[in-house]
């Protein structure tokens, strides 16, 4: 499905609070005209992964939501039952690509629990049929690239958690521990999900596959906010949280980042963390100073991998020695390479047409050799292997 | 002519660069603050950045670019209470202009859209925006 993003569009979003009545106008800025009036809803934009489609969202009343295309054609609807609704103005919908069509899913919570207090919630796909349903709390999707999830805790405290793969169309426990009873989980976007123990002052971090990833150490666990990750433009993915080591009058707040689930960095003295970020721009963080200056400091990211490093993690020589044959396989598709001698000799090269290449060595005698791979932009990669009789 | 210290002291430089691991401290880099606490980064459609806030008289929205250069002052209309400052963004016929609502209890407060002149582009019949 190819839609062209009208980039122009402004998404207005106005509420009628004194007369109760809400309408949305969206206009054109180029022109400032009226594009399309949606009166009694709420259209909100949500960019899905394809990232060349603005859909928008919306809601007539609370009985139903469907998603428009760029021409503000409804595309897909469900129905809610109105008087179970839980929330109003948070209803997740997520996309899925399934055997390459774009398909959506929609997330509800209602009103009713069960003697655990925990809600029924169940999940939607666009045909309006319930793929899932079951009782928990804080319910979400986590989504990373193609993997759609939804997890959710359930039982006494917040002991058990347990996620359903839109993909494979099953749930899964990720732990049932009643020794955890009360420890909160917090989500962090598509992929993690944390608890930290209230009692040992630890935390864990956990996929939404149930693997238990590498124990994360978190300063001052009793009160965190806002966990969240982001990838940065080199694809390096960070999470990010705020603590605060007491609720007292001056409470000293920390933002402390984590690097592929390890321990990375804190900035100190730092509240309200906010990231910015783009596709083809540089990721910042934008902090506000607590009680002093009512200040917001801007953080750059000084290069953890640059490109260059991220093309030698996805490149595979093999095998090495190698007698006359060698193999490259990549995680991107190549341009071209080169062979080299010892002397710095070329020896041979050729274009690459894709993301595996089989070289015939057979004329190269004993010895060390240096691949040059270019990945069609400025970016180059060396790698050394050595041909054997 | 090269002597027998200097040829040692290019020997011992080249193993140090061999041996001698170059560590590069990843890290998030402080580059600026803002005595603001109305900051927001705005990316353009080319790809470049700029930086809004307000004032600390709540009078001009200022607008920095990418070095955290002040490049823009953008007069705001006199508003008693604190004003509401929505976003900035460069894609209106006109250019740069910003969303921007002085809020009235008794009376709905009608936002607008300013130019970096500061000039009323629009106006719209609500209380928010």
């Amino acid at each position: 499905m190819h839609r062209e993003m009208k980039k122009w569009h402004l998404i207005q979003i106005l509420h009628e609070f004194f007369d109760d009545e809400f309408k949305t106008d969206i206009y054109n800025t180029q022109s400032l005209g009226l594009v399309a009036k949606f009166p009694q809803q709420i259209v909100r934009p949500v960019r899905f992964q394809n990232g060349q489609i603005e859909y928008l969202r919306t809601y007539n009343g609370v009985d139903s939501m469907f998603i428009l295309g760029s021409n503000y054609e409804k595309l897909y609807g469900i129905t809610i039952d109105s008087s179970d609704i839980h929330s109003f103005y948070d209803l997740p919908v997520a996309s899925l690509n399934e055997n390459g069509v774009e398909n959506f899913y929609f997330l509800i919570s209602t009103n009713v629990t069960n003697a655990l207090s925990d809600r029924l919630f169940y999940v939607k796909d666009q045909n309006d049929a319930i793929v899932f349903e079951a009782f928990g709390k804080n319910i979400k999707f986590h989504k990373h690239e193609d993997i759609l999830n939804v997890t959710y805790q359930f039982g006494n405290g917040f002991s058990h958690l347990a996620t359903y793969n839109i993909n494979k169309k099953e749930p899964k426990i990720i732990f049932d521990n009643e020794d955890l009873a009360n420890a909160s989980v917090f989500s962090s976007g598509p992929h993690l999900a944390i608890t930290f123990d209230r009692n040992s002052q630890t935390g864990r971090f956990y996929d939404v596959t149930g693997n238990i990833s590498r124990p994360v150490i978190i300063d001052d666990p009793l009160f965190l906010y806002g966990l969240r990750d982001f990838t940065d433009h080199l694809g390096n993915e960070f999470i990010y949280y705020v603590t605060s080591s007491d609720q007292g009058p001056n409470p000293v707040y920390n933002t402390v980042l984590l690097q592929d689930e390890a321990y990375f960095q804190t900035i100190p003295n730092s509240n309200n963390t906010k990231v910015s970020q783009g596709e083809n721009i540089e990721t910042k963080l934008i902090t506000l100073l607590p009680f002093e200056l009512d200040a917001r400091e801007v953080y750059s990211l000084m290069p953890v991998r640059t490109e260059d490093d991220i093309l030698n993690n996805s490149v595979l020589l093999y095998p090495n020695p190698a007698v006359d044959a060698l193999f490259i396989s990549a995680k991107e598709k190549l341009a071209d390479y080169a062979i080299f001698d010892a002397l710095g000799r070329l020896r041979f090269n050729n274009g690459m047409s894709g993301q595996q290449e089989n070289i015939d060595i057979s004329s190269l005698e004993a010895g060390m050799y240096v691949i040059v791979l270019k990945n069609g932009t400025k970016h180059k990669l060396h790698k050394s292997f050595i041909v054997v009789d | 002519m090269l002597t027998n210290t200097n040829v040692l002291t290019k020997q011992l430089f080249i193993y140090l660069l061999l041996f001698v691991p170059i560590v590069v401290n990843a890290q998030y880099q402080l580059v600026h603050t803002y005595n603001s606490s109305t900051l927001n980064r705005i990316l353009l459609q080319d790809q470049t950045e700029i930086y809004s806030y307000m004032s600390p008289t709540n009078s001009h929205a200022l607008i920095a670019n990418a070095n955290h250069q002040l490049i823009d002052t953008i007069p705001l209309p006199e508003c008693v209470q604190n004003p509401f400052f929505y976003n900035v963004r460069n894609d209106f016929y006109f250019g740069l202009g910003l969303f921007y609502a002085c809020p009235n209890l008794n009376t709905p407060t009608k936002p607008v859209i300013l130019d970096a002149q500061g000039n009323e582009k629009m106006a719209f019949d609500s209380n928010t925006a």
